[in-house]
C-alpha cells in the first residue's frame, strides 16, 4: 500500500491535486486495530466554490497506466482508489485539518479519528457505527475535541442517538 | 525474573500496538482472505438457496 500512498504524493507533488486525505477504512486503521476493506477512499480538497464534474486526477492517473476500475474505483498499485471531492463542511474542515504520518518511509495525510468519528455519524451506516464502537472501545479519540466537532456540524443529536443504541 | 518480566510487559506492549505498516498489511492480507473465499461464499449462499444446506439453530 506504500506505492499506492507514493502515487497519491507524486499526484500532489506534480500540482494534479491541491491536496488529499485518507478517509474510510484505511484511514480508520492509523488508529484502531485492523479490519478487512476492499479500498482507499481518498478526500480530495477543491476549489469550495466549484461544481466537481469529474474524478480530480483521472486523466493524470490513465497517462501513467493506471486504467483498471475494481470497487468503483481506480486501481493504483494493487488497491481501488476513491477520490471523493470533499462534499461538505465537515469533510471540506477534516481534509484542512488533516495531518501527516509515516508509513515506513512515506508520508502519508490522514485525517483526524475525531473528524472521521464524525464523518461516520454523519454518514451512519451500519458499518460506520461499527467503527464508531471500535474507536471508543480503543480510546482512540479525544472526547472533548470530538464533542467540539459533533456541537459545530450538528451531530450531537447523531451521537446521543448512537449511544443510546449500543447500551441497549 | 524482573528481567522475564520486563520482556513480557516490552512484548505485550508491542503486541498491542503494532506500527501502521504492520497494520495496514494485515488489512491487505484480510482483503485478499475474503477475495479468495468469495466464490465458496456465494456457492454455499446457491446451495442454501436451493435448500440443499441447512442452518441449525441450536436454542439450548
Amino acid at each position: 500500500m506504500e506505492r499506492t500512498f507514493a502515487v497519491i504524493n507524486q499526484m500532489v507533488a506534480d500540482g494534479v491535486i491541491e491536496n488529499y486525505a485518507v478517509a474510510g477504512a484505511i484511514g480508520a486503521m492509523f488508529y484502531v486495530e485492523p479490519f478487512s476493506t476492499k479500498d482507499l477512499d481518498v478526500f480530495v480538497l477543491t476549489p469550495e466554490d466549484q461544481l466537481v464534474l469529474e474524478i480530480p486526477g483521472l486523466n493524470y492517473l490513465k497517462a501513467r497506466g493506471y486504467t483498471e476500475w475494481r470497487n468503483e474505483g481506480i486501481v493504483i498499485e494493487g488497491w481501488p482508489v476513491q477520490f471523493m471531492p470533499v462534499a461538505n463542511a465537515l469533510e471540506r474542515e477534516a481534509c484542512e485539518k488533516a495531518q501527516y504520518h509515516d508509513v515506513d518511509a512515506v508520508s502519508v495525510r490522514v485525517l483526524s479519528p475525531e473528524h472521521l468519528v464524525a464523518i461516520m455519524l454523519q454518514v451512519g451506516r451500519l458499518k460506520d457505527l461499527a467503527r464508531v464502537d471500535m474507536f471508543l472501545a480503543q480510546s482512540a479519540v479525544d472526547l472533548e475535541e470530538l464533542s467540539d466537532i459533533l456541537d459545530r456540524y450538528g451531530l450531537s443529536d447523531r451521537f446521543a442517538e448512537y449511544s443510546k443504541r449500543s447500551t441497549q | 525474573m524482573k528481567k522475564l518480566f520486563k520482556t513480557h510487559a516490552a512484548n505485550q506492549q508491542n503486541n498491542a500496538r503494532p506500527t501502521i505498516a504492520e497494520k495496514l498489511k494485515i488489512a491487505e492480507e484480510l482483503r485478499d482472505l475474503q477475495e479468495k473465499l468469495a466464490p465458496l461464499r456465494a456457492a454455499n449462499k446457491a446451495e442454501k438457496a436451493k435448500g440443499k444446506v441447512q442452518t441449525r439453530i441450536k436454542t439450548r
